[in-house]
Order: structure tokens, then sequence, then C-alpha cells
């Protein structure tokens, strides 16, 4: 689609005086549309950073009241209350499985790490107050970039740094389109592919290929 | 040359648990799939250098070692050496015949070298606990071999994962890739959670350093486990329709629910417990 933001140069040539004034008309009527748009835009991004800067700090907000229950009571209310698992729990906030396995058996955590966990429940929280009955199963459900048809995990998004892009997808304000756009979670190729490739040891191997790393290059 | 096997980011990532870590190696955590034990004879295959405590790994797969709570009579194993270190970034490239086993009985954190030369400590250090687990040198062992309190190690999901791409890789020439054989254990590892989360609520601590005690009461624990998750429910507004807990851990969009039935399942049992424990006291 070729959009114009900025009108071409109309030209007047030899047209009568009465073409060059519809003419003239119908430009102005669409630069000013044009210009309308281009204010709306702005305003519009303006309205939609301020929107997203107040979701952040209500989940900042939420996330620093959840910091206060400590840390057994947020691993607790992650597995029994919202049901995920450890290998869930340690994906989301960007740990190894036996470091959710030392903080279960008394061991530290950092501030920082029990931010996460913290903010992990409060996301989950927020998306409850959304309408959505079951957080864990909608955060474990992936989606398909429908142009590439490539399956791209929300759960991944939420480990990039996506929380608030997630939020607002699930608030509606932005499409899925907008929201695998901004994000740079890995894809998964859905189609099955293998490759006949010659291995270090000289001899031939079969290789599972199609998936692809944030960057879009093919996985060797 | 492309380079068909993956390789962990560390050591670390690769273990759930090791008898070397600060708390050890979990008894509550049932048997499964990369878990390694000592002193294991293994039928078929002979002693070979660097053997001396018959380490050996379970290597079958974690969906087909049981039929129900129970582990199956025989369960496969391969034997597990100490050899030389293995640098990550020759996991891909060679060394076909093995799974490489870093760090397993000695836990390297360069934080803790004092040493007037770091270096040279550090590759003691990993030289003491390289291990490597040998694909030939397979077999089935007998079940009832393998205790926990002998147990050394786990490996966590993702360990597991690039044992089986290695194995099948070595069997097969194929490489599938760990995250989807990761992928298809899933379920059974959740359930695998779960169960240890039922044996540490439910079995009491003064059995633990009893092995008898200790192994009937993870026979009971199990029973019940298995009971609550193979018990089939009704479907709500579905006639003759069931389901079971087990089956939906295996499906994305129900197991989170799944996974809350069974906690609170654990939770009324556990209040249960505490009752008669107090009514008998």
């Amino acid at each position: 689609m070729d959009h114009h933001l900025v009108p071409p140069v109309p030209s007047v040539g030899f047209r009568g005086a009465d073409t060059r004034t519809r003419i003239s008309n119908a430009e102005r009527t669409e630069r000013d549309a044009g210009m309308g748009r281009l204010r709306a835009l702005e305003h519009h991004n303006d309205r939609a950073a301020w929107h997203e800067t107040t979701l952040r700090s209500l989940l900042h907000q939420n996330t620093d009241q959840k910091a206060r229950m400590g840390l057994s009571e947020l691993l607790g209310e992650l597995t029994a209350d919202w049901g995920l698992g450890w290998s869930g729990i340690a994906h989301l906030v960007n740990v190894s499985v036996p470091a959710i396995r030392k903080w279960r058996l008394g061991g530290d955590v950092s501030p920082a790490r029990l931010k996460a966990l913290a903010q992990l429940v409060a996301f989950l929280q927020m998306l409850r107050d959304e309408h959505i009955s079951d957080p864990a199963s909608w955060l474990s459900l992936s989606m398909e970039d429908s142009v590439s048809l490539e399956e791209i995990r929300k759960t991944d998004i939420y480990a990039s740094g996506g929380a608030i892009a997630l939020l607002l997808y699930a608030k509606g304000y932005i499409s899925q389109a907008e929201l695998l756009s901004c994000s740079s979670a890995a894809r998964y190729s859905k189609s099955q592919h293998t490759r006949v490739v010659r291995a270090p040891d000289g001899q031939l191997s079969i290789i599972s290929t199609g998936v692809e790393d944030s960057s879009g290059r093919q996985e060797e | 040359m492309a380079d068909p096997l993956e390789a962990p980011r560390s050591a670390d990532d690769l273990y759930l648990s090791r008898s070397a870590d600060r708390d050890g190696v979990p008894v509550h955590r049932p048997i499964v799939t990369g878990d390694v034990f000592a002193d294991v004879e293994i039928p078929g295959v002979e002693r070979v250098p660097g053997d001396d405590q018959q380490l050996a790994m379970i290597v079958s797969h974690p969906c087909s070692m049981r039929q129900g709570a129970r582990l199956n009579d025989h369960v496969q194993v391969i034997r597990v050496v100490r050899r030389e270190p293995i640098r990550l970034e020759e996991w891909p490239k060679r060394y076909y015949d093995l799974m490489p086993l870093p760090d397993l009985t000695v836990i390297v954190d360069p934080d803790d070298i004092m040493s007037v030369d770091p270096e040279a400590e550090l590759a003691v250090r990993s030289a003491e606990g390289a291990h490597a687990g040998f694909f030939e040198l397979r077999g089935r062992v007998e079940s009832p071999q393998l205790k926990v309190q002998s147990r050394i190690a786990c490996l966590s999901e993702h360990g597991v994962g690039l044992l089986h791409q290695r194995m099948t890789h070595h069997d097969t020439r194929h490489s599938p890739r760990v995250e989807q054989l990761v992928q298809t254990c899933a379920a059974v590892f959740a359930e695998i959670e779960l169960w240890e989360l039922w044996n540490e609520r439910l079995i009491p601590g003064d059995v633990l350093g009893c092995s008898d005690k200790l192994a009937d009461e993870l026979d009971r624990v199990a029973v019940m486990f298995d009971e609550a998750l193979s018990a089939k429910r009704p479907i709500v507004n579905k006639k003759n329709g069931f389901y079971t807990l087990r089956g939906d851990l295996g499906i994305k969009k129900e197991e989170a629910k799944a996974r809350r039935a069974i906690h609170r399942i654990l939770e009324e049992i556990s209040k249960g417990s505490k009752k008669e424990v107090t009514e008998a006291g």
C-alpha cells in the first residue's frame, strides 16, 4: 500500500480555473485529513505510551506488595494456587530448576530474584482481573504467527521481558500481530524438517531443523 | 560441516541435584531417567578403568519405566566412569559414544578457590569430578538394586533431553532437538515433581534414617499418589465422559488446573493425617 503522509505538489499546468479550484479543494481536504491523521497518531502514541507507563507502575506497585509475602509463600502461591510447575517458574523468572529447588529448601534468594517471583504472582493476578479465568493455562498456550505460521510461546514472551505487552494484549489494547511484532521471543517452526549433514566425525547425521532464534537465523 | 548435538550452558544446567550439593540428593524424589546410582552391578557389562564406584545411570525412557506407580522389574542403565573432563564446546563435535557428566561428584565453584594458583586447582577439581556414561556399556538391572539412598545425582529435565539426544544419535545417527525431547517427557516430569512433593509432605521425618521403613513409606505414598492421578473423574455436562489428572497433566490447556487439583488433594490428605496423629496422641 502506498501511503502519502505528505501530499505531492499539485501540478497546475494549463487547466481551467474551475478545475484548478476543484483539485485544490480536494487536495486541501486530503491534506487536512492527513495532518489530522498525523496529529491523531501522535496523540494516540502519546496516549499509548502514557497507558504503558501507568500499567508498568501498576505492575510495579502490585509486585512490591506481593514481595512482602516472602519466598516460601510466593512459591506456594505460584504452585498450589496458580498451578505452575517448578520448571515453568524457572523458565518464567530466568533461573535454573535447581535454583528453585534450593529456594524451596530454604536457600537464600537475591532481592532481584524475589522481585521476579513477586512480579510473576502480580502479573497472574492482573490477568485474572482481566477475566482470564486460568492465567497459568492462558500463559502456557502458544500463538501462531499468521504470516510465517511459526509458533510463539507466551511464556517465552514473558521471560524475554514482555509482561506489559502481554497485559496489553490480554486487555485487548494491542492485537496478536502487534504483540508478536514487539516480542523478541524465540519462534518455532511447526513443520518438522530434517537434513542429512556431514558431522565433525566425518560420518553423516540426520539433524532436525526449523527452530529460529530471535534474530531470525536458522539453527544449524 | 554441521554439529549435530547440543551442549548445556554450564555443568549446573545439567543436574537437578548432586550428592556434593549442600542439600544432597533428595530421597523423596521418585526414581527416574538420568538418576545416577552407586554400587550397581550391570549384568553383561565388563569392568573398565574408572568404574571403581560401580556408578550407573538410568537411560530407560521416563514414559515407559513404570506401570502406574511401580517401577518395571528391570530398567536400562549405562555404566558411568571417571574420565578426563570434556569442555562444553566439545559436546556438539566429539565424543558421540558417551554422555559427558562434568562435576558429577565434585562441585567446582571458582569463587570457592582460594589457592595461590586458582587455574591449577580448578583443573584438579574439575578432573576429580568429571565422569561420563558410555552408551556401549549398557544393560538392564533389577529395579530393587536401585536404592534412593545410593543415588548420587539426578539430571535436570534439560539434562535428560541432552542424554536422549546423544543416545539417539549414537544408536541411529538421528539427532532430534533437545527441546522436543524435553517436551515429550514433560507430563512425566510434572508427575515426578508433584509426587516428590507428596513424599515430602506425607512421609514422617523419623523414617528417613531407616532404609526399610523409608522404602515402605515411599511405596505407601506411591500407591496413594497413583490412585489420585489415575482415578476416573466425571466431566461436567458430559454423560459417560471422564478424565484423569494424569491425563490432564499431559494436556497444556488443562495442566495448571490438574496441578491445582493435585495440590488440593495433598492438602486434604495432609490435614487428615495430622488429625489422625492428633487423635492417636
